[in-house]
């Protein structure tokens, strides 16, 4: 009688295990999850104006492009709002990024592409720079533009992009890219590596409006 | 009688592997703004020769979908996974033993060959502590990228309990 009662208890014992370890995996997979959102709290799923399936954006989408003033590789001061009138890809990358390094080609075409049109494309640099420290600045600023020679960047390529980040809604991946249409409005932003296909229409709904 | 008890027990075993997975201390920090892709998961302590140099594994785990450069990229520009001393470490660490990555092909025309680790990790720290308890402060610097995305480097402490006799 003794053992029935302990072979009893010992499987209610394993039943009890077994709910509440099926309980913990499924509130870990929910944390998980929510985590996996946070990485983007500045990301937001729109509805493909093309009719597509809804794509990842940026909550900047709609909004007025914010001005900064940077300086590229070669020292020049570039500024934002001296290219109104233009339809502007803005992309942010880094010398890390493997998939920035996909993606750079297709916007090399694209851009040699639409340029007559009227489209620019500035590249925001993401790597960090010893802003204090002038010997090791240079050697950053070198290293960034040995990559944009090897990839053949014909466009500007922008220094310091951490200092115009949270005005972009704080960028915590890359490439994050935003297209501002000729009236200094971002219509459109892609997270993540998307396709030459995506990025074009993307760069014709800029140079539509 | 026995074959009953085998057949009680059967669920109590199969519930002990969900168990241990469903708990990862690990990823105790998940609740930060930005969620940690490399959790460490043991030693908390561990005991070794005191002045002598010792080898201790630190099991460390990445995030599924999500890889970190190996020690020895492919490319100089990538970042390299390195774990160094933290300041205030009360036991030396002398160096690291890195495993070798796994090739990761990416893209095409032409694809980015990368050289990453994912999943489990096994690093092999060498350290020396003098007699007593010592707490071995370290830091691991990582860049870790999905397929589509990468994010910026991040350094995550790691510290280990020494016990040195």
């Amino acid at each position: 009688m003794k053992q029935k009662i302990f072979v009893v208890l010992f499987l209610a014992a394993g039943l009890v295990l077994a709910v509440w370890t099926g309980w913990s995996n499924y509130r870990y997979r929910q944390q998980a999850a929510q985590a996996q959102a946070r990485t983007i709290t500045f990301a937001e799923l729109a509805p493909d104006p093309a009719g597509g399936p809804p794509q990842l954006t940026s909550p900047m989408a709609g909004k007025p492009a914010p001005n900064f003033t940077l300086t590229d590789l070669n020292g020049r001061r570039v500024a934002l709002g001296d290219l109104k009138g233009k339809a502007v890809v803005l992309n942010f990358w880094a010398t890390w990024c493997a998939p920035c390094k996909i993606e750079t080609p297709w916007l090399i075409d694209l851009r040699n592409q639409y340029a007559a049109q009227g489209l620019e494309v500035l590249a925001v640099s993401m790597d960090d720079l010893d802003l204090n420290d002038k010997g090791k600045f240079a050697q950053e600023q070198q290293s960034i533009a040995r990559v944009v020679a090897q990839l053949h960047i014909p466009y500007p390529v922008l220094l310091n992009g951490d200092s115009i980040s949270e005005s972009y809604g704080g960028l915590d991946q890359m490439p994050t890219t935003f297209f501002i249409n000729r009236k200094g409005v971002i219509v459109a932003a892609q997270i993540g590596l998307s396709t030459k296909n995506d990025l074009e229409m993307k760069m014709k709904r800029a140079l539509a409006n | 009688m026995r074959k009953f008890i085998l057949f009680a027990a059967l669920p109590l075993l199969m519930a002990l592997p969900m168990a241990a997975q469903s708990i990862i201390p690990g990823w105790s920090e998940t609740k930060e703004a930005h969620p940690q892709v490399v959790a460490f998961l043991a030693p908390d302590t561990a005991t070794v020769t005191a002045g002598k140099t010792a080898e201790i594994e630190l099991r460390l785990h990445i995030r599924d979908g999500m890889h970190i450069n190996s020690h020895s990229p492919s490319y100089p520009e990538l970042i390299p996974t390195t774990l160094s001393a933290d300041e205030g470490s009360e036991a030396e660490l002398i160096g690291t033993r890195y495993p070798e990555g796994a090739n990761l092909m990416l893209g095409a025309n032409p694809p980015e060959n990368l050289n990453v680790y994912t999943g489990d990790l096994l690093l092999h720290a060498r350290v020396r502590a003098q007699a007593g308890e010592h707490l071995l402060k370290m830091k691991l610097r990582y860049q870790a990228c999905t397929l589509n995305a990468c994010m910026p480097p991040r350094t995550i402490p790691l510290s280990v309990e020494l016990i040195a006799r």
